[in-house]
């Protein structure tokens, strides 16, 4: 046993939820094919620390500890499930009679059932691999609210608390647990299995849906972290290399773990000191982190030696592009342009598509970049289509245009640096129309 | 675990009895249907006459007073529903995989899992 303040204590136990609660929370549902109750079961275990750890000092082996006792928690829980129900059949045994059950509160076999004492969770390392990927891809079940997809993954996979993934998604606390006590009961309810399905590409395209939304909460989340706030773009690596390792072979998942590489790479230049934007093409390249990027440019190789293309691929490719340039003007906008035409025809997205005409303008001018946008819809709402089409206007010399369409991004936009930043465009915008 | 499959779709679609498409319907239905009966999936199932034959009728405050009734679907909406099948399945995946193989397009299938049937105990 270790002795520790209570500040540490806490932090000692954040990290052992995130390390391991995910991989115990798997190894739980597989060994009983129940979610919910292995996920309780950590939840006790954890408490349990929080009550004890402060009086008793930490154990010597956490993880260990956390493995034993939440595994006696789950057996508890079935023992409390089977004596309610025995005591529900005995004054009403209709209730019991098929509606209520009984598969999920029997111990699996080899399990000593009711005994007492030490209880451990043998699972081999194959095991626990299946035991993983089959808990992502029912926290990822498309039978599931996308909003509760994202939920689950952090909070049974990522082993995040249920009040940090409400923070990281501005939403109440109460409004998360809710989120996640609906999933779980209609993964019981409607028994969603955890399984692993034959064909794994078309689940395989939600779960990285879901890990790529988590990661650009976490991009576009940049400067509002407070301390409750936890690193979601940290986290989203995190879960993808999990991914990877569980499926190495799968192409698709190599190119999403690269973009995130690249992607942070410009962690610390993206912003100023005072937190406001820096845009790509004035960015500081020599702050940029190279260990990231010789990351995202060695797992990018390995997936594109798989030859099976895929969108996340492409996004990783067109992100080593700017990565690898060494100073704004080398960006090889025309290869850019290429790989931007190929996710749209991939995708058929309005936002790639956006994305295609800002690297036109760039590759072929203004007017060329402009006539893409042209062929958008759909995007009306979204501040960065208006904020595109502002900045191709003023490059084309259209100040009026360019000044009306920042204030529509303006009224759009959200995020406080983004919202700062327009507003100096907008300024810039509004200076070069020629007063009547 | 049982699950009731809900077929809604647009009744304008569907082909003239008689006619070559109607057949190649019965056709695929059939199929379909055998496919739950060897699979071990089949409880029952049916499809149900045009949503201009409903009634319904509604049940108001405390349950004394008659049910009022007006003439047709609970809702008026393009697609009504116009059968269903009551399937046994190990998980939602299964069920999921059934609905998916219905011979019928341009339709949207509901998927619930049945929290009790007293006539199945």
């Amino acid at each position: 046993m270790t002795a520790a303040t209570p500040g540490e204590i806490d932090r000692v136990i954040g990290a052992l939820a995130r390390r391991h609660g995910g991989a115990l929370v798997a190894a739980l549902a597989g060994r009983y094919s129940d979610v919910a109750l292995a996920d309780d079961a950590v939840q006790d275990a954890l408490v349990e620390a929080w009550q004890r750890w402060p009086d008793t000092g930490v154990p010597d082996n956490p993880p260990g500890w956390l493995t034993t006792v939440a595994h006696r928690k789950a057996l508890d829980r079935l023992r409390r499930t089977a004596a309610e129900q025995r005591r529900v059949a005995a004054v009403a045994p209709e209730v019991v009679a098929r509606g209520a059950d009984v598969d999920h509160v029997r111990p699996a076999a080899g399990e000593p059932g009711g005994a007492e004492g030490e209880v451990t969770l043998v699972r081999d390392e194959g095991q626990i691999r299946d035991d993983q990927l089959r808990l992502l891809l029912l926290c990822t079940h498309p039978a599931l609210h996308r909003d509760a997809q994202v939920a689950l993954t952090l909070r049974l996979v990522g082993g995040l608390s249920t009040s940090e993934v409400a923070a990281a998604f501005l939403v109440p606390e109460t409004t998360m647990a809710q989120r996640i006590v609906r999933a779980k009961h209609k993964i019981r309810t409607a028994r969603i299995p955890l399984t692993v399905p034959a064909d794994l590409t078309g689940r395989l395209d939600v779960l990285l849906t879901v890990l790529y939304l988590v990661f650009n909460e976490g991009y576009l989340a940049h400067g509002t972290t407070g301390p409750l706030r936890v690193d979601l773009l940290a986290e989203s690596v995190r879960l993808t290399e999990l991914l990877a390792g569980l499926l190495p072979d799968r192409a698709e998942v190599g190119g999403l773990l690269a973009l995130q590489w690249f992607t942070r790479s410009r962690e610390t230049t993206r912003f100023t000191g005072d937190g406001d934007l820096v845009t790509l093409d004035r960015q500081d390249r020599t702050r940029w982190d190279r260990t990231c990027i010789d990351r995202g440019n060695r797992v990018l190789t390995a997936a594109l030696r798989r030859a099976a293309p895929g969108p996340f691929q492409v996004r990783a490719l067109i992100a080593g592009e700017h990565a690898n340039a060494r100073t704004a003007a080398d960006t090889d906008w025309p290869a850019i342009v290429r790989l931007y035409r190929q996710l749209v025809a991939m995708t058929g997205s309005p936002v790639e598509r956006l994305n295609l005409a800002v690297a036109t303008a760039e590759a072929d001018g203004a007017p060329a970049g402009l006539a893409v946008l042209a062929t958008i819809s759909g995007l009306d709402r979204y501040h960065l289509f208006h904020a595109a089409a502002a900045e191709l206007a003023l490059r084309a010399g259209d100040a009026a245009a360019a000044a009306a369409s920042f204030d529509r991004a303006l009224e759009l936009v959200t995020a406080p640096a983004e919202q700062r930043h327009l507003a100096r465009r907008l300024a810039v915008a509004r200076a070069g129309v020629p007063t009547a | 675990m049982d699950y009731m499959i809900l077929i809604y779709r647009d009744e304008a679609d569907a082909p003239e009895p008689g006619s070559p498409e109607h057949g190649q319907m019965l056709a695929g239905w059939l199929a379909f249907n055998q496919r739950l009966i060897d699979g071990g999936h089949w409880i029952t199932g049916g499809a149900l006459a045009l949503s201009d034959t409903a009634t319904t009728v509604r049940l108001d405050g405390n349950g004394s007073a008659p049910g009022t009734v007006t003439d047709g679907p609970y809702a008026e909406t393009k697609e009504q529903l116009g059968g269903y099948y009551l399937i046994s399945a190990p998980d939602l995946d299964v069920a999921l995989e059934l609905a998916r193989a219905l011979p019928i397009r341009d339709a949207s299938v509901e998927v619930r899992p049945v929290a009790s049937r007293p006539d199945a105990g």
